[in-house]
């Protein structure tokens, strides 16, 4: 019973931690990523910026979408909205920490961009097709 | 300053106090002042450069801000509150520049971060306007500019900040150097004027301890000595008055027995003087037994000069008688001798012839005897006559020695009168010498109560100089050396 117990709080707690609309938006990255899955915290600071690498060492670039149901479901796991992530980016080029990240109009733009950048990482929809790209799971 | 008096000294110990604290006042406006001229540098020139530092900061953030919210929210009238905000930079800049008393070297910051600020808000200016012109994504040229803007505002803060600190720390350090000559003129003004009391201090105990410790201590034994010596000789007056009473007492005694021998005398001599007119008296009339009795005895010698007469007569008589005794013998020899021849008739005759003989015999026996009677009557008489010459020689002296006696008993009356007048006089004498010796009795006694008074006075007046002693710092007798009546043998008049 008690063991039960623990065993349904655990649930919920990695139900709570996990982001909402995870299936909504599949994480693409170019093939020199060694990893092959991404915590969701990791992948927060690489696209706010505060980290540029993964905890393997590779060496990644955020790549934004412009608009798209892939964009809105990662915004709203990001907890920001598209003009406070544009802000937030603003300061960091302000303060001089990082450059404005790449932004690309649609999911193909986006699967483009990470098959031929070496290290790129981006959030294309779930259903869509990354070909030369690799498609990290997030933990 | 030995010939100085008390008060002169005590004045001269004011007066070095007064001179002491003057001079560190002296001394304290010097400083004070030259500390004023540092607060006055400091407060025209470091303080407005530490404020205008501090202005510059706060200028420079509030531009990074305006710059920060212009790119940010891409607002233009921000980048003119920025440029507001770096004119204001500059001219505080300017001002610590153009600030006299302001250290070289923070001038020379100044004005270098001065023209630094002019360029960097000349480039931000530009720059960030670009930015904010920029919809969504900045270009990459404003992004190559901003990023070496954003680490020269980065670095021009930290030196804004430096010179803040620079400044701060000028004004802090040039305090701290006021701080401090403060307090080293306050702990020299403290010096001076502790120098200054212990010396005032020092002369003032020197002036108490010479001056007047000193004088009331020597005045103090003095009086000790003085009065120790007073305690003894008082007590030696007591023990000397008493032994003056006991003997006056002793004195009163005698005298009241020889006042007494004195009226057994003076009663002796009357007696002796009535005794000597009686001796007088019985002289005049021994002498006149004397005289009588020489008158007498020249009747005697009269006497026995008719009684010689009348035995010479008497001899002359006895001669007579034995011449007849002898004429008488002759005859009766004659008478025998006839009646021898006269034979037988002569026979009776002779018988009375024989008898008329011894008859004879006898009568010139007798008359024989009687002359010899008469010659030792004679005799006898004139030894008597010599005798009642010699008597009357001896009555003659004695009446002469009974006048002398007479004279001389008259005088022992006399004497004795004088005598027993002067034996009253000694009495007199005596019975003032009594009446002396009670008054010095009484005196004798009153010297003694008197010294024992006096004793105690000086006991009191050793405890007041103990109070004395201690009010001056000193131990008291008992605690100290100090001569104590406890230590002297009053009846031998020595300390022990």
């Amino acid at each position: 019973m008690r063991r039960a117990l623990l065993a349904t709080i655990a649930t919920l707690g990695l139900a709570a931690a996990s982001p909402a609309s995870a299936a909504d938006f599949k994480i693409v990255a170019h093939p020199s990523v060694k990893a092959s899955d991404i915590s969701f915290d990791d992948l927060k600071s690489v696209f706010l910026g505060t980290r540029t690498s993964l905890p393997d060492g590779s060496q990644v670039e955020p790549v934004l979408a412009k608009a798209g149901a892939a964009h809105g479901a990662f915004l709203k796991d990001l907890g920001k909205t598209d003009a406070g992530l544009s802000t937030y980016y603003r300061s960091l080029v302000f303060t001089g920490k990082a450059a404005m990240p790449k932004v690309c109009g649609s999911d193909a733009e986006v699967i483009a961009y990470v098959a031929r950048t070496k290290g790129a990482i981006g959030y294309v929809s779930a259903e869509a097709r990354a070909p030369g790209t690799k498609t990290l799971g997030l933990k | 300053m030995s010939r100085m008096n008390i008060t002169t000294k005590i004045w001269l110990c004011g007066l070095i106090f007064v001179v002491g604290f003057l001079f560190s006042t002296a001394l304290d406006q010097a400083r004070a002042l030259k500390r004023e001229d540092a607060l006055d540098a400091t407060s025209s020139a470091l303080f407005p450069a530490a404020q205008q530092s501090q202005t510059a900061v706060a200028a420079f953030q509030q531009a990074m801000k305006a710059f920060s919210d212009a790119v940010l929210v891409q607002d233009t009238t921000r980048l003119q509150a920025a440029a507001e905000d770096g004119r204001l930079v500059a001219a505080a800049l300017h001002g610590i520049d153009a600030t006299a008393g302001v250290p070289a070297a923070r001038a020379k910051e100044a004005d270098n971060l001065h023209a630094e600020v002019e360029r960097f808000f000349t480039e931000a200016g530009a720059t960030y306007g670009a930015a904010v012109a920029t919809s969504t994504a900045m270009s990459d040229e404003v992004q190559a500019k901003m990023r070496p803007l954003a680490a020269q505002a980065t670095a021009i803060g930290i030196a804004l900040k430096a010179l803040n600190d620079g400044c701060a720390a000028d004004l802090h350090a040039e305090l701290r150097s006021v701080a401090e000559e403060s307090k080293r003129q306050r702990w020299l003004s403290l010096a001076v004027f502790v120098v200054t009391l212990v010396i005032a201090g020092g002369l003032v105990h020197l002036t108490i301890t010479r001056g007047i410790s000193g004088p009331i201590l020597r005045v103090v034994e003095g009086v000790q000595r003085a009065a120790l010596a007073a305690a003894q000789a008082s007590d030696l007056m007591a023990a000397s008055g008493q032994t003056v009473a006991a003997g006056a007492s002793d004195q009163a005694a005698s005298l009241e027995e020889t006042s007494a021998s004195l009226e057994q005398l003076s009663a002796g001599s009357r007696e002796i003087a009535s005794r000597g007119r009686e001796a007088d008296a019985q002289m005049l009339a021994a002498s006149r037994v004397a005289t009588r009795a020489t008158e007498t005895m020249t009747a005697v010698r009269h006497s026995m000069d008719q009684v010689a007469t009348s035995a010479k007569h008497v001899a002359a008589v006895l001669t007579n008688i034995d011449g007849i005794a002898f004429q008488t013998n002759i005859l009766a020899l004659n008478a025998a001798v006839e009646a021898a021849r006269a034979g037988a008739a002569g026979a009776g005759f002779s018988v009375v012839a024989d008898e008329v003989r011894s008859l004879a015999h006898r009568s010139a026996d007798a008359a024989r005897n009687s002359a010899a009677i008469i010659d030792k009557t004679i005799e006898d008489v004139a030894r008597g006559v010599e005798l009642v010459g010699d008597a009357s020689k001896a009555f003659a002296e004695v009446l002469t020695t009974i006048a002398a006696n007479g004279k001389v008993v008259a005088t022992m009356a006399t004497s004795s009168v004088e005598h027993v007048r002067g034996i009253s006089h000694i009495n007199d004498a005596v019975a003032q010498i009594q009446r002396v010796t009670q008054s010095n009795t009484q005196h004798a006694q009153d010297t003694a109560d008197a010294a024992a008074e006096m004793r105690e006075q000086m006991q009191t007046t050793l405890a007041h100089l103990d109070v004395l002693l201690a009010a001056v710092g000193q131990r008291t007798r008992s605690a100290g050396t100090a001569p104590s009546l406890r230590g002297v043998d009053y009846a031998a008049g020595t300390a022990a």
